[in-house]
């Protein structure tokens, strides 16, 4: 079968800054890739460009075998839309804080889908069960929710348009631990019941290592090193990832060890 | 040298006096590293910011904070100004929101030196560049004559220890200082204070919500939930010796870089703050072990754990 999405040859430049070069992997259906890096590794930039906020200045982006063009009209945008979606790391930021949560979801479902108002409330509670958010909170506004909620919400609503894709973009960075371990049960959760694929962008490996089967590391805008996640991680061969891997830290891990292999990439 | 006891905090929130630190005792020795531990909202950085007496306007204290005999909580005027800039140094968690973005380099790190310790401009200049020298920056004289926009967030929490180790502090409160910066920065950063500590012989109060980090660079930790300590105990002991329902299910429920579960044990519910926290044990509602002992009556610290149920679990 097809991988859901590829990526071949992404390129970006911004000015004389060459934020991407040659980015090429795939994801299969139903999988989980994460993409690793630090800031200014281009992964972010990446996840743009996946969901058309960037354009490429070269190479191609395959959705289900099918190249993405240029898109002009709003019909084909929108289906782009649907294909992927997005959830971003600040929870706070993310959602309108005039709009309720049940409005927010369901603007969601009348760009996409043709309901009937019965129908659109079902399926506003149907993704509130997903999430574990309760009526009361579907009544209230992001003001009323805490951090976690929030994310769950903003999953919630990437999950409205039925994308094959989930790009998380650090989503569960700005999270308490307790919390942030609430939120990886639910995204496990639900790539189990529905048939949705992840590609998780984080410089957080053991999160990397929780979520996702296979693993891209990015360093200065290019990848570094790429395979399933358990073996990069326990058996890095390039040496940033090396260095990545030993800025982790752990029972006996003594800060700073990791710079002695600096010099040497 | 550092002795916190029964601490209790309260903030005016819309005119309504709010408990935001419960109960905090703990004591940092001369050189020692204390981790303080929590979740948003857990005081941590309220404690922090009451042994710097940089408590917003309105905030009453009780209890008692006591650095070197000197009664924290009641220095006022010359005293307070001389324990600011002579004893106590904080570092906070993003450095681009606490330097002035017009001013150089230079004139941050040189202006407490110049007017709280009465050095010329050229000295304090000097000294500066040796400090910058010893955080790994080596031409401390280019990057004075630069501004916080030129260098990067690494390089920016750099220059903000070097800041706060130009008054000589014997203790340094550092809030969360790595949690803006990659990882691999983090580590470099977490080095070098290390390493300047054990020169300069500077105690630290290291304030974080990552346990593993913690773990590896203080001497004690003590975890905080809901305004009161709730656990104290020595770095080498955390992983095997962590009684507290709230410190283990902290200690489970972080994903391992080295292995993967199919399900986190997690802890149910939010992180509470103080105000918000019901009688008896404030983790009770969130607790896999509470019983009614611990939803009426409230666990006081007993060596060092704060927990009703501690000899049965």
């Amino acid at each position: 079968m097809a991988p859901i999405l590829e990526a071949e040859g992404l390129r970006k430049v911004f000015g004389t800054n060459t934020a991407v070069s040659e980015v090429s992997f795939a994801l299969r259906r139903g999988g989980s890739l994460g993409i690793v890096g630090e800031s200014g590794s281009g992964k972010t930039t990446t996840a743009r460009m996946l969901v058309g906020l960037e354009a490429p200045t070269s190479g191609r982006i395959l959705i289900d075998g099918e190249p993405v063009g240029r898109v002009r009209s709003t019909a084909r945008r929108r289906a782009r839309a649907r294909q992927i979606q997005m959830v971003f790391q600040d929870p706070y930021s993310s959602l309108d804080p005039r709009q309720t949560i049940s409005s927010c979801l369901e603007e969601v479902l009348k760009v996409h889908f043709r309901h009937t108002a019965e129908e659109r409330r079902r399926r506003v509670t149907e993704l509130a069960d997903l999430v574990g958010l309760d009526e009361r909170m579907l009544r209230g506004r992001p003001g009323a929710l805490s951090g976690g909620q929030r994310q769950r919400v903003a999953i919630a609503r990437a999950l409205a348009a039925e994308p094959e894709v989930l790009i998380l973009d650090e989503a569960v960075a700005a999270l308490d631990v307790s919390i942030q371990a609430q939120v990886l049960n639910l995204l496990a959760d639900i790539r189990e019941r529905t048939d949705v694929s992840y590609i998780l962008i984080s410089h957080d490996l053991a999160v990397v290592r929780q979520i996702t089967e296979d693993v891209v590391v990015m360093y200065q805008g290019a990848i570094v090193e790429a395979g399933p996640t358990a073996q990069v991680l326990d058996d890095p061969q390039h040496d940033y990832t090396r260095r990545l891997r030993a800025s982790v830290p752990g029972p006996g891990w003594v800060p700073g060890k990791a710079l002695a292999t600096k010099d040497a990439s | 040298m550092l002795e916190i006891t029964n601490l209790r905090v309260r903030l005016p929130v819309e005119g309504q006096p709010r408990t935001v630190i419960h109960d905090v005792s703990f004591a940092i020795g001369a050189g020692e590293a204390f981790g303080l531990i929590g979740e948003s909202g857990s005081g941590k950085s309220m404690t922090a910011k009451a042994v710097a007496r940089l408590l917003p306007e309105g905030a009453a204290c009780e209890g008692a904070i006591v650095f070197d005999d000197r009664p924290v909580l009641e220095l006022g005027g010359e005293d307070l100004r001389r324990y600011r800039s002579h004893d106590v140094a904080m570092i906070f968690q993003d450095p681009r929101a606490s330097i002035n973005p017009v001013r150089t380099v230079g004139d941050f790190l040189t202006e407490a030196a110049r007017t709280n310790l009465g050095m010329r401009r050229p000295a304090a200049e000097e000294k500066a560049v040796a400090l910058l020298a010893e955080v790994g920056i080596a031409d401390g004289g280019r990057r004075l004559r630069q501004y916080p926009h030129q260098l990067s967030g690494g390089l920016l929490q750099r220059v903000m220890i070097a800041s706060a180790l130009m008054g000589d502090p014997r203790l340094l409160l550092a809030d969360e200082p790595t949690t803006a910066l990659d990882v691999t920065t983090q580590s470099e950063v977490m080095a070098i204070l290390g390493r300047l500590r054990a020169e300069h012989g500077v105690a630290m109060l290291f304030i974080t919500h990552d346990l593993e980090l913690a773990g590896a660079v203080c001497d004690r930790i003590g975890v905080m939930y809901a305004g009161s300590l709730v656990e104290q105990l020595p770095s080498t002991a955390l992983h095997e010796d962590a009684v507290h329902p709230y410190t283990r299910g902290l200690l489970t429920s972080r994903p391992s870089v080295t292995e993967t579960v199919r399900r986190l044990p997690v802890i149910p519910g939010k992180p509470l703050s103080a105000f918000e926290a019901p009688d008896g044990c404030a983790f009770a509602p969130r607790c896999p072990h509470a019983i009614d002992t611990c939803r009426d009556e409230e666990p006081a610290l007993v060596d060092d754990v704060r927990c009703h149920r501690v000899g049965d679990i």
